[in-house]
């Protein structure tokens, strides 16, 4: 935007920057969290390029996204709608509007992936209404992590930024037989809302089609017990969401904020809590007693809480 | 021999036989192929195959270099593609090892591929070399092996560069289902899309093409196939929103001669004005896109991962396509055509010919890629060709192979999700009570998503006149949710959980006579039988079973004849052959995975139902009995070895 001075010269041309606020009407929770997924997925981007508004590249957002990484432990309260220029309405399920905010002097709006802290979700995955499908085809699916919607990605917690990860290696082989140094903490760790955003995002950024409702593993490993490949400390499993592996994880930071990653890592910890407190496992039909009951006859982010006589293949006794 | 290495800019021609007295016309043909436009191709090639007189012919079978695929398959030393023939009989008239004898079989011989994964390739013997893939694991994924057949010595290996990352889309396993060869080349897919040329005396590289893109979820796991100089080869995907296609490649050059998808306006379907589907529904212009909501054929699955066969009389292919995605069927309304579909298609253009699609709008991962094998039965007095598929919806289809006419399809296991197939329509008959609602959780699917009967192949006898179908006996819980697509990630939007049929075994091994429409005798196994089958003229059938047993029994009664417990469970491809030593051998590879047996074989969880896309609560006691193996194992009678000094290694 070119700015003009009151004597008619013009100024150097002012950064701006748009930001997406939705709103959701109170105690709507499946519909809220249906719409933070959305948001996270970027589907709203599309949207945005139809209706002309310019969008910030990715590179340049994560680059204010780490200089911003300081001090951000406050979720966004989304119920409030703010002023602004009004979009048209991109679905019957969101209101959306945009805020003109100069980006230079106010640090922009963390990720849409919180609640207001009065609202506990709801639990069941099942009951949450339909999440919009992107319909993004193969054909242009390249194109979707390469442009931010002006939608802010930035941390919601302090001391675990960009620089503090690097130093979290990936192996627990460190030469000169120095000590490890620390891992960062997750900043929602055990959050009972945490945990169940972590459970929706589990969902909706598909991460179950892998790992399997409760983190069973299939196409990926298992996350229900305490075994990860790649270290199980918060800070490791962050590291592997964010960073991928190679050997088939994907690199979600490209996708995701470091808000929505903490939750994920803070569900994946407490679906990892087995009741085993054996340093190994003993692989036989006698110490094999239990087994999880199944996610189709309910969910909580505490899978092990509910459990059943193991049924070797058969049909669970429990099941109606 | 004296090959010549010669490729000029057009690839026509390398390792060719010198002096061969077809080069001439070869050539001409393929410069022909190469000016004419594609009706006058197609025209030709008709041409060819009705013209009557000798020179005609012969002409005709140079045309595609000096193709000695199905001189191989009519010789029984050889098991020249992993279905054996185009036919996919998987039967062999070696009858040295027979009901009488079979219970004295001994390992002779055995190599270990590296990677302890899901071992479901057929090994491939072409002329005293026996080929096999690795799967898609450790230092070497999809490492090629050439071994002496009859010795086991190790005569080359050839590995692909690795893509680790191409595990992380590949639903069900990182399997191969085996190489092709033709012509002297040995070729290979990879897991992650690439499809290689191989001299098969070398080892050597000869061309490389790349077919997909695994960051749009895309793999290959299933055996190519060499028609007519082309090297056939279909997509894995279909828990990924992947649109599905089978391509075909020229086998001298690695160029993609054509692709037909299985979704999409007709002009990407390969349908054109000879494509005559038997039943009215499949009738209309454009139905690959107009029978899905917007855009969703896009990423709407169909992928092309099984069995190919061939009638070379018809010039037709027959492969089947996928399961459409996501696995909620309430987000894709429509019959999502051409999903689970069994196509007929000219293997020189590609173009359809006629369809069948098995289970429109199909509600639980029915896909129909399963072997449709080239028979000629006497149906009610006369003598029909048909195709005969077992399919994964239980149904076992025998279908006109000319016109696609269903001409019976009788159940084979439990099915509760249908109650029949209307041969008037063709339409398969959903049972509704059953019907999958969002959030609402459906008890008893009977087949269970991977079906009555997934990939694993069945054989058949022409002396017994019995199809021997390995199969799996699994109902399900199945519940639906809503799923956004991300390219590159699982597009499925269920939950769902396996469990034993009725009477609590989990797999069957059957002999099915499709005349009769009945099952013959049975045996059932209590876990899936995940290997394929063979059959000889020995009137023996074999199959492994994932609790670590290879097994033959009498093809004419069922009865087991012998056993041997293995290194790992079974759910590779039996083959025979003669060695150059005169003795026949039987080979599998041991190493239980795939879809039911990553549970044994990866990190997967046990106690958890619903892990590997539900398959784990069916097969949770897997790791009681097996881990993952790499052992192909190959035995032979004792009295036919050749005295070595250390008899039966391993023993």
């Amino acid at each position: 935007m070119r700015v003009h001075a009151g004597d008619g010269t013009a100024l150097a041309p002012l950064g701006f920057q748009f930001d997406v606020a939705t709103g959701a009407r109170q105690a709507e929770h499946g519909l809220e969290r249906a719409r933070d997924a959305f948001i996270l997925r970027r589907d709203i981007e599309p949207v945005l390029r139809e209706c002309g508004v310019p969008l910030a590249s990715h590179r340049a957002e994560v680059l204010r996204g780490a200089q911003r990484r300081s001090g951000m432990g406050r979720s966004h309260r989304y119920r409030r709608p703010t002023i602004g220029i009004g979009l048209t309405a991109i679905s019957a399920l969101l209101l959306v509007s945009a805020v003109m905010t100069d980006t230079s002097a106010q640090p922009t709006r963390p990720p849409g992936a919180s609640s207001g802290p009065n609202d506990m979700p709801s639990p069941g995955l099942a009951e949450q209404p339909a999440i919009q499908n992107p319909a993004v085809s193969p054909q242009n699916a390249p194109e979707q992590p390469n442009a931010a919607a002006g939608i802010s990605v930035a941390p919601n917690s302090g001391g675990t930024g960009a620089a503090a990860m690097l130093n979290v290696p990936v192996t627990t082989l460190l030469p000169g037989n120095v000590a490890p140094p620390p891992r960062p903490a997750n900043p929602v760790e055990g959050q009972a809302q945490a945990l169940q955003r972590g459970m929706t995002y589990f969902v909706s950024f598909n991460c179950v089609g892998c790992h399997a409702p409760n983190g069973g593993g299939g196409m990926g490993p298992s996350l229900s017990n305490s075994y990860f490949l790649y270290g199980g400390e918060p800070a490791d499993i962050y590291l592997s969401i964010f960073q991928g592996r190679p050997n088939g994880m994907p690199a979600w930071g490209t996708m995701l904020p470091d808000s929505a990653i903490w939750d994920i890592v803070a569900y994946i910890s407490s679906i990892s809590k087995e009741p085993s407190k054996t340093w190994g496992q003993t692989i036989s039909r006698d110490a094999m007693s239990e087994e999880q009951v199944a996610a189709e006859y309910g969910q909580s982010t505490a899978p092990w809480g509910a459990t059943q006589k193991f049924s070797d293949g058969q049909k669970p006794n429990r099941a109606k | 021999m004296s090959v010549s290495r010669h490729r000029n800019e057009h690839g026509w021609a390398e390792l060719r036989p010198q002096g061969d007295a077809r080069w001439g016309s070869t050539r001409v043909i393929e410069r022909l192929m190469t000016i004419l436009p594609r009706q006058a191709r197609s025209s030709l090639s008709v041409g060819c195959l009705l013209a009557s007189s000798l020179f005609v012919f012969f002409f005709c079978t140079s045309s595609f270099g000096q193709s000695d695929l199905q001189s191989l398959m009519k010789d029984d030393r050889n098991w020249p593609m992993a279905a054996k023939d185009y036919a996919n009989t998987r039967f062999s008239s070696l009858d040295q090892i027979n009901a009488a004898n079979v219970g004295q079989l001994r390992l002779a011989w055995s190599f270990s591929v590296g990677p302890s994964r899901g071992q479901e390739a057929a090994p491939l013997v072409v002329n005293d070399t026996l080929y096999v893939v690795a799967p898609y694991d450790g230092p070497h994924p999809n490492q090629v092996f050439a071994l002496d057949a009859a010795t086991g010595e190790l005569k080359w290996s050839y590995a692909p560069k690795p893509n680790p990352a191409a595990k992380g889309v590949a639903c069900c396993d990182v399997v191969s289902r085996g190489l092709a060869y033709d012509n002297g080349k040995i070729f290979l897919n990879t897991l992650d899309n690439y499809m290689v040329g191989l001299d098969a005396q070398s080892g050597k590289e000869l061309w490389v093409a790349k077919l997909g893109e695994i960051n749009l979820g895309e793999t290959i796991t299933m055996a190519p196939v060499v028609i007519r100089g082309k090297v056939f080869a279909g997509n894995s995907g279909g828990e990924m929103g992947v649109r599905g296609w089978l391509t075909a490649v020229d086998a001298n050059t690695g160029k993609i001669a054509w692709r037909a998808y299985s979704t999409g306006p007709d002009k990407d379907v390969l349908i054109g004005d000879d494509f005559k589907p038997y039943y009215d529904f499949m009738k209309g212009k454009d139905l690959g896109a107009k029978t899905w909501p917007g855009d969703k054929w896009k990423i709407g699955g169909g992928t092309v991962w099984g069995w190919i066969s061939y009638d070379p009389e018809l010039n037709y292919l027959y492969y089947g396509s996928a399961n459409p995605g996501p696995w909620n069927s309430s987000q894709r309304p429509g019959d999502n055509m051409w999903t689970s579909t069994i196509f007929a298609r000219d293997p020189d253009t590609g173009a359809a010919k006629w369809a069948y699609q098995a289970s429109p709008h199909d509600l639980w991962d029915h896909d129909e890629i399963n072997e449709s094998l080239v028979l000629d039965l006497d149906i009610e007095g006369r003598t029909r060709k048909v195709l005969v598929h077992p399919g994964r919806n239980g149904y076992m289809y025998v279908i006109d192979r000319a016109s696609g006419e269903v001409i019976s399809a009788e159940p084979y296991d439990t099915i509760t999700v249908y109650k029949g197939v209307d041969l008037k329509t063709g339409r398969i008959q959903p049972n509704h009570e059953k019907d999958p609602q969002v959030g609402r959780t459906v008890e008893d699917v009977c087949p269970a998503p991977p079906g009555a009967k997934d990939w694993q192949p069945s054989a058949w006898s022409p002396r017994t006149k019995l199809l021997y179908v390995p199969h799996q006996h699994l109902c399900a819980s199945f519940k639906a949710s809503e799923v956004g697509y991300i390219a590159g990630t699982p597009f499925i939007g269920a939950t769902v959980d396996m469990y034993a049929g009725p009477g609590g075994h989990r797999g069957e091994f059957m002999a099915w006579d499709p005349v009769k429409k009945t099952k013959v005798w049975s045996i059932p196994e209590h876990l899936p039988v995940w290997s394929g089958a063979l059959v000889t003229a020995g009137d023996v059938a074999f199959y492994g079973t994932m609790d670590r047993f290879f097994k033959a029994v009498d093809a004419k009664t069922g009865q087991q004849l012998w056993q041997i417990r293995a290194p790992s469970g079974f759910i590779g491809q039996p083959i025979t052959y003669l060695g150059k030593d005169g003795v026949q051998y039987v080979a599998i590879m041991s190493g239980v995975g795939g879809w039911p047996g990553v549970v044994a074989n990866a990190e997967v969880d046990p106690r958890v139902r619903n892990s590997a896309l539900g398959f784990v609560g069916a097969t949770q006691d897997l790791p009681f009995y097996t881990v993952g193996g790499s052992v192909l194992l190959v035995f032979a009678l004792p009295s036919s070895q050749p005295s070595a000094p250390s008899q039966t290694p391993g023993r």
